[in-house]
C-alpha cells in the first residue's frame, strides 16, 4: 500500500491535467470576485445613491470563502482531471505493469481513491482561498467569521469529495476518458433538473404535498453544498449534509471498487 | 515435477467466443518456452490470465508452486500488447517511477537503460519515441526488480533486425546467466527458434501440443528425391533395405521418407547397379512448416 501511495502521488504532482485545472480553478474565483465589483459598481452608478441594488459593503472576504463550493466550477474541473488522471492508466496501458506485478485491485482503487481525493482537496481549498484573499483585498475580510463558517467550509469540503468520488466512480466503469468526463460534466447538471421535475410530479400526485416541496432536491449534493453555504444554516442543516455526502462518497466508493474487482485489462 | 508456471483445464469465454478452451501448460524453472498460434488463437488471453489481467471463466494456474487467484507475483515481469508507459516521462522517468511502485532502488535504472539500449535518450518524452523504442522501454520496465519469470508477448514487434538481435540476446543471456524463465509469444517463428528450448503450440484456444526444440526439429517430415533413369528398378533394390511404404514414384522421380542419413547409401546402390542418378535432394520440414501443418492454414 506505501509503494502504491507514492507511486500514484509521484503521478499526481506531475500530473499536467491536476495542475491546469487547479490554475484555471483559482483564476476562475479571482475573476468572479472582480467580476462582481465591477457589476455591483455599474449598478450602484446606474441605480444612484437610494438605488435598492446591493452596495459593495453586503460582499467581504468570507462570503466569498463561504460560497465557493456552491458555486459548481470545481464539478467541472473535476471531472476533468479526475477522469484524466484515473484512465491514463488503463489507456497507456500502464495498469498492466501494476496488477501483473501482484498489486491487487482493491488496494490499487483504494490508493488512487486517496490520492484523488487529496488532489480534489488541494484544488478545492485553493479555489475557496483564492476567493477569500482576491474577496478581501477588494471588498475587506468581513466579519461573519464564526465557528459555524468552520464547520460549513470542512462539510463543502466533504461535499467536494463526494464529487470527486462520483468522478473516480464513473472513470473505473469506462476507462476511456471520454465517456467518463461527459457524464462527469453533465450527470451533476442534469440530475438536479430531474429532481426538481420529480418533485414537481409528486407535489402533484400527493395531496399532502404543496407546491414548492423539495424532496428529492433535498438528498442532492449540490443542494445541500447550497443549502451549507448559507448563513442561515441550522445544526440540522449540517448533520444532514454530513451524513448524505458520507453516505454519497462510501457509495461510490464501493460501488468503484465492486467494479474495479472485476475489471479485465 | 515443479514448474515454475502451470495451468490445469484453463478455460476463458467472451460471451459465447470460447478464447481459451483448457488448457494445460507447464514450464519449467529455466525454459524459455515459445508460444505459437496464428492471429487469434487465445496467445495474449492466455498470457493475461497468467498475469491476473483477465479472470479465468474455469481452471486454475500455479505460479511458483501457488495458485493465483486474481493476482499475480511481483516475481513476474512482462509486456503484453502495446507497452504500458507514461508518455509524459522521460524513459529514466517512466523507470524511476515504476521503482517507486515496486520499491526498489533507482540504481538499477541506467543499468537497464543500457541493456535495452535507451541510455541515449536523454529529456526526450516516450511519446515521442518510435514504436521499437517503446518496446525497448516496455522490456525495460519488464526487466525491473529482477524477475524470476518473464512473459513476453510478440516482444520483437517495431524493433529493426539489429533491435531483434539485440532483445534475443538479452533474453538468452537473462536465461542462462540469472536462470530467468521466459514464455514468449511470436509470429516470428525462425526468430523463436533461435532461442526456444520449449514449444506450445496453440490453436483455436485448443494447446495442441507442447514439445521441446529437438522434438520439434524431429516433428517435421524429412525426405529425399532421387532423380534416375529408372525409378521403378531403383524402388525395388532400395525396398530391399527400407520398409516399402516409405517410398513413392512420381514421374522419373523417388521419394524415400525419412532415412536421410542414408542418402550416401542409397545413391551407391543404385549407381553400382547400372541406375543413373541426375540428382539427388534432401529436404527437411521446418518448425515453421510443421507449426502450419499443425494449425491447418495460414497465419
Amino acid at each position: 500500500m506505501k509503494e502504491l501511495l507514492a507511486f500514484e502521488f509521484r503521478k499526481l504532482w506531475r500530473s499536467k491535467p491536476f495542475w491546469i485545472c487547479t490554475i484555471v480553478g483559482v483564476i476562475l474565483n479571482i475573476v468572479s470576485v472582480i467580476l462582481t465589483y465591477a457589476t455591483t459598481n455599474i449598478a450602484n452608478s446606474l441605480a444612484g445613491a437610494d438605488g435598492a441594488i446591493p452596495g459593495i459593503s453586503s460582499y467581504s472576504g468570507i462570503k466569498f470563502l463561504r460560497q465557493t463550493a456552491a458555486g459548481g466550477n470545481q464539478v467541472i474541473l473535476f471531472a476533468i482531471f479526475v477522469t484524466l488522471f484515473i484512465c491514463a492508466d488503463f489507456s497507456e496501458g500502464t495498469i498492466k505493469n501494476i496488477l501483473s506485478r501482484g498489486f491487487s485491485r482493491e488496494l490499487l482503487f483504494v490508493s488512487k481513491s486517496i490520492t484523488i481525493m487529496t488532489g480534489g482537496l488541494i484544488l478545492g481549498i485553493l479555489c475557496m482561498a483564492s476567493a477569500f484573499v482576491t474577496g478581501s483585498i477588494i471588498f475587506g475580510v468581513g466579519d461573519e467569521f464564526d465557528s459555524q463558517l468552520v464547520i460549513s467550509l470542512l462539510l463543502q469540503l466533504l461535499g467536494l469529495l463526494a464529487y470527486v468520488m462520483l468522478d473516480v466512480f464513473l472513470a473505473v466503469l469506462f476507462t476511456k476518458a471520454g465517456g467518463a468526463m461527459t457524464l462527469g460534466i453533465i450527470l451533476p447538471l442534469i440530475v438536479p433538473l430531474i429532481a426538481q421535475l420529480i418533485d414537481v410530479a409528486l407535489t402533484h400526485l400527493i395531496s399532502s404535498l404543496e407546491y414548492g416541496d423539495e424532496i428529492v432536491v433535498n438528498y442532492l449534493i449540490s443542494s445541500n453544498l447550497g443549502t451549507i453555504s448559507s448563513i442561515k444554516c441550522t445544526g440540522t442543516d449540517f448533520a444532514f449534509a454530513a451524513i448524505l455526502f458520507t453516505v454519497y462518497i462510501l457509495l461510490f466508493s464501493i460501488l468503484g471498487l465492486i467494479i474495479m474487482k472485476r475489471k479485465e485489462v | 515435477m515443479d514448474y515454475i508456471l502451470e495451468t490445469r483445464q484453463i478455460t476463458k469465454r467472451f460471451g459465447r467466443t470460447l478464447a481459451v478452451d483448457h488448457v494445460d501448460m507447464h514450464i519449467k524453472k529455466g525454459d524459455i518456452y515459445g508460444l505459437i498460434g496464428k492471429n487469434g488463437a487465445g496467445k495474449t488471453t492466455l498470457m493475461r490470465m497468467m498475469l491476473s489481467l483477465c479472470f479465468p471463466t474455469s481452471g486454475e494456474i500455479y505460479m511458483f508452486g501457488e495458485r493465483i487467484d486474481g493476482r499475480s507475483d511481483m516475481r513476474v515481469g512482462s509486456l503484453i500488447e502495446a507497452p504500458g508507459i507514461y508518455k509524459n516521462f522521460t524513459a529514466y522517468e517512466n523507470l524511476k517511477t515504476f521503482c517507486v511502485l515496486y520499491g526498489i532502488n533507482t540504481g538499477v535504472i541506467d543499468p537497464i537503460l543500457k541493456i535495452v539500449g535507451l541510455e541515449n535518450t536523454g529529456s526526450k518524452k516516450a511519446g515521442q519515441f518510435s514504436l521499437g523504442m517503446k518496446q525497448r522501454l516496455g522490456i525495460a520496465i519488464s526487466l525491473l526488480a529482477e524477475p524470476q519469470l518473464i512473459i513476453l508477448d510478440e516482444p520483437v514487434n517495431g524493433l529493426d533486425p539489429a533491435g531483434i538481435k539485440d532483445i534475443r540476446d538479452l533474453i538468452i543471456t537473462l536465461n542462462r546467466e540469472k536462470g530467468v524463465t521466459f514464455i514468449i509469444s511470436s509470429h516470428l517463428l525462425d526468430e523463436l527458434s533461435k532461442m526456444v528450448t520449449k514449444y506450445g503450440i496453440i490453436n483455436n484456444g485448443c494447446l495442441v501440443e507442447e514439445l521441446d526444440a529437438e522434438e520439434m526439429e524431429q516433428r517435421g517430415s524429412h525426405h529425399m528425391i532421387f532423380t534416375t533413369s529408372d525409378p521403378l528398378r531403383a524402388a525395388d533394390l532400395i525396398a530391399g533395405l527400407i520398409p516399402p511404404q516409405d517410398i513413392a514414384i512420381n514421374g522419373d522421380r523417388l521419394f524415400i521418407n525419412e532415412h536421410l542419413n542414408e542418402s550416401a547409401r542409397f545413391n551407391k546402390l543404385l549407381v553400382e547397379n547400372g541406375i543413373w542418378v541426375s540428382s539427388l535432394e534432401l529436404k527437411s520440414e521446418s518448425a515453421e512448416d510443421y507449426f502450419m501443418r499443425v494449425t491447418g492454414g495460414s497465419r
